[in-house]
């Protein structure tokens, strides 16, 4: 059970991961909300 | 919902050992996911309701996709974004449903005024796009560019579909078509005001309004 749970913590965070990823390629978020960018992927 | 992800990445980060920077990372991603499903879900539930889920489901993907290049206005808070961009998918959706429809040749007079929104669009994004948010700045000139040609490549790629859908409308067989067409114009056009001054003025009101 806890090996389950640490496969699927592991499934979020790399479709989590994808998808910041995506996001800081791009301009902004899909709509209107536009959350502090983390500073490892900023365009700086 | 923000503070959701927030809390999830936190758990995540614990249980499997990342440090501060991947722990943000998760946040933000997850943050953007509850955003687009959140949105989906929503958006969805009233199309369905109200009769117009195509027209919502074009205006969702629409506006989302070509907002990731061209950037605009924004809400301050999680809440603010999800009930406008509600709002405003729904109201579109259900103008592009049910009272744009004009009952003359569509290939005359659609033609004509879905090209005048999409070049007065392409001008608006060639003049504006991509457009920056404090929290999320753009500085880099090769991104800038890059940007704005996407942008400019998704106005033509947008008129292209329309046109494609009005020519095959043409004998009345697929009015949907025609509404479907009208939907990814009110994207444009909506997605493209939220560039200019005024759109980020009205945003700015409709947040204050709400939160």
């Amino acid at each position: 059970m806890k090996l389950n749970k640490n496969v699927l913590f592991a499934i979020v965070s790399s479709i989590a991961t994808l998808f910041a990823t995506v996001v800081s390629t791009s301009a902004c978020f899909w709509y209107l909300y536009q959350p502090t960018e983390p500073k490892c992927l900023s365009d700086k | 919902m923000e503070k959701l992800a927030h809390n999830l990445s936190e758990k995540i980060a614990e249980k499997l050992g990342y440090d501060q920077d991947k722990k943000e990372v998760i946040a933000y991603g997850l943050t953007a996911i509850f955003q687009m499903v959140g949105i989906f879900s929503i958006a969805s539930f009233i199309g369905i309701v109200g009769g117009f889920w195509y027209e919502s489901m074009v205006l969702f993907l629409a506006v989302g996709l070509f907002r990731k290049s061209t950037g605009g206005a924004h809400s301050s808070t999680f809440q603010g974004c999800i009930i406008i961009s509600i709002f405003s998918i729904s109201f579109f959706a259900f103008l592009s449903r049910y009272l744009f429809y004009v009952n003359v040749p569509p290939h005359v007079f659609f033609i004509s005024v879905l090209s005048v929104i999409y070049i007065f669009s392409f001008l608006v994004v060639y003049k504006l796009a991509p457009v920056a948010s404090p929290n999320k700045p753009i500085v880099r000139k090769e991104k800038i560019k890059k940007l704005k040609i996407k942008s400019l490549a998704t106005v033509v790629f947008y008129y292209l579909i329309s046109m494609i859908f009005i020519f095959c409308s043409q004998d009345n067989s697929h009015i949907r078509l025609i509404h479907i067409s009208l939907s990814l114009a009110c994207a444009t056009l909506w997605q493209v005001f939220t560039l200019t001054k005024t759109g980020h003025k009205l945003i700015h009101i409709m947040d204050s309004k709400l939160t």
